[in-house]
């Protein structure tokens, strides 16, 4: 018992330090931002080793709270670019605690936002301290995105074999496009172009497995065009899952 | 109370030549990391990996074997693509495999499994955009089948 404790006691004390390092990282990332010109950029940022591991280490349960002064600058940096976070919250609004902390990343849960539901399925934005992540009461989604990629047009997450999947067959691909962004496609493997449905800056489809799978996704910015990648490994189509 | 034991280490390199979707993998070098611990959090990878490659398939990559319901990989770059792929432990067969532009993590997807006793092999890649530092971690946070 002493042993397991101690242990618990360690692990506490550790994650007390990855979040206030997680934290301070951000703070220090953040802070040129949040003096910046209004629509300028977010900068992406490069961690160390250590510095990431803190960061993946600081989610989880207990932890969906960034600091105030983080929170507020990212969600001053959301709103510029997605109109979600533009407007004020509401209660339907609050993303499921068991939700907030499954995401990849500490997040700002207290920010969430209702993206749409279909189906059943509530689809949210979370801030993070860099940028926004998905997550849906299925469980069939949970990523993160950074801020300054959404903002250059959008950015996706796909999910191959997972639980809130509607069957093994079907693979995934969501994401989060600038409020700027017009006529999001995905373009498949064979050039095949899919319009994708947007709703309040975030999009949702399933594809079948054994189809062309998306590869990026286009959308129309007042610049011009822009292509991201749709995340989808190349092999995803000869994937075999035992997602229980 | 009931106990929890993580063990996560260096397993045999069977999966090493399971690569992410689409990674090249590379045959015969074998994983240099592991990490041990007692229902705590066990990082792995940590290292440069190139595009569409499993950091388990690299020299001094990594893998995380064991008994967990979680498995968080993110990217150091913010915006750049990771993979996580999770692997039942002896069968090799897929449980979990998600991407994102920074971080993604397995979800509810190892729940089940994890309460029926199984162990997993918990797997970091780096997507597309060359090659960058791509870190795990894998952890038991939840006691439920939900």
């Amino acid at each position: 018992m002493l042993r397991r404790l101690t242990a618990r006691r360690r692990t506490g004390l550790l994650a007390l330090a990855a979040v206030v390092a997680v934290t301070g990282s951000a703070l220090a990332a953040i802070s040129p931002i949040a003096s910046s010109p209004a629509h300028a950029p977010a900068q992406p940022r490069e961690l160390t080793r250590a510095q990431l591991f803190a960061k993946l280490e600081a989610r989880g349960r207990g932890r969906t709270r960034l600091t105030a002064h983080i929170a507020d600058a990212v969600l001053s940096q959301a709103a510029q670019s997605l109109s979600l976070f533009a407007r004020a919250r509401t209660a339907t609004d609050v993303v499921p605690q068991a939700q907030a902390e499954l995401l990849p990343e500490p997040v700002e849960a207290q920010q969430s936002r209702l993206a749409f539901s279909v189906g059943g399925n509530a689809v949210y934005l979370v801030p993070s301290a860099e940028g926004v992540c998905i997550s849906d009461t299925n469980y069939s989604q949970d990523g993160c995105m950074a801020l300054s990629v959404v903002r250059e047009g959008g950015a996706a997450e796909s999910t191959e074999c997972g639980r809130g999947l509607p069957n093994t067959e079907t693979v995934e691909v969501a994401g989060v496009v600038s409020a700027q962004a017009r006529e999001p496609t995905a373009i498949l493997s064979n050039g095949a172009r899919v319009p994708l449905t947007v709703t309040n800056d975030v999009f949702l489809a399933d594809f079948p497995r054994k189809g062309p799978l998306p590869a990026q996704i286009e959308v129309k910015m007042p610049g011009g065009p822009h292509f991201f990648s749709s995340t989808v490994p190349a092999d995803a189509g000869s994937e075999h899952c035992v997602t229980p | 109370m009931k106990r929890f034991i993580t063990r996560l280490g260096v397993g045999k390199p069977l999966l090493a030549t399971l690569a992410l979707a689409g990674f090249a993998p590379i045959v015969g070098l074998a994983p240099a990391q592991s990490v041990a611990g007692e229902r705590g959090v066990g990082t792995y990878c940590g290292i440069s990996v190139p595009s569409n490659t499993d950091c388990a398939n690299i020299s001094g990559g990594s893998w995380s074997n064991g008994k967990f319901d979680q498995n968080a990989v993110g990217a150091g770059q913010s915006g750049h693509e990771v993979c996580e792929h999770t692997y039942y432990l002896g069968t090799g067969t897929t449980v979990s495999r998600r991407c994102a532009a920074t971080s993604v993590n397995a979800s509810t997807d190892l729940y089940c499994p994890y309460i029926e006793g199984d162990s997993f092999s918990g797997h970091a890649g780096n997507g597309t955009g060359g090659t960058e530092t791509v870190g795990g971690v894998t952890v038991v946070e939840h006691d439920s089948c939900v």
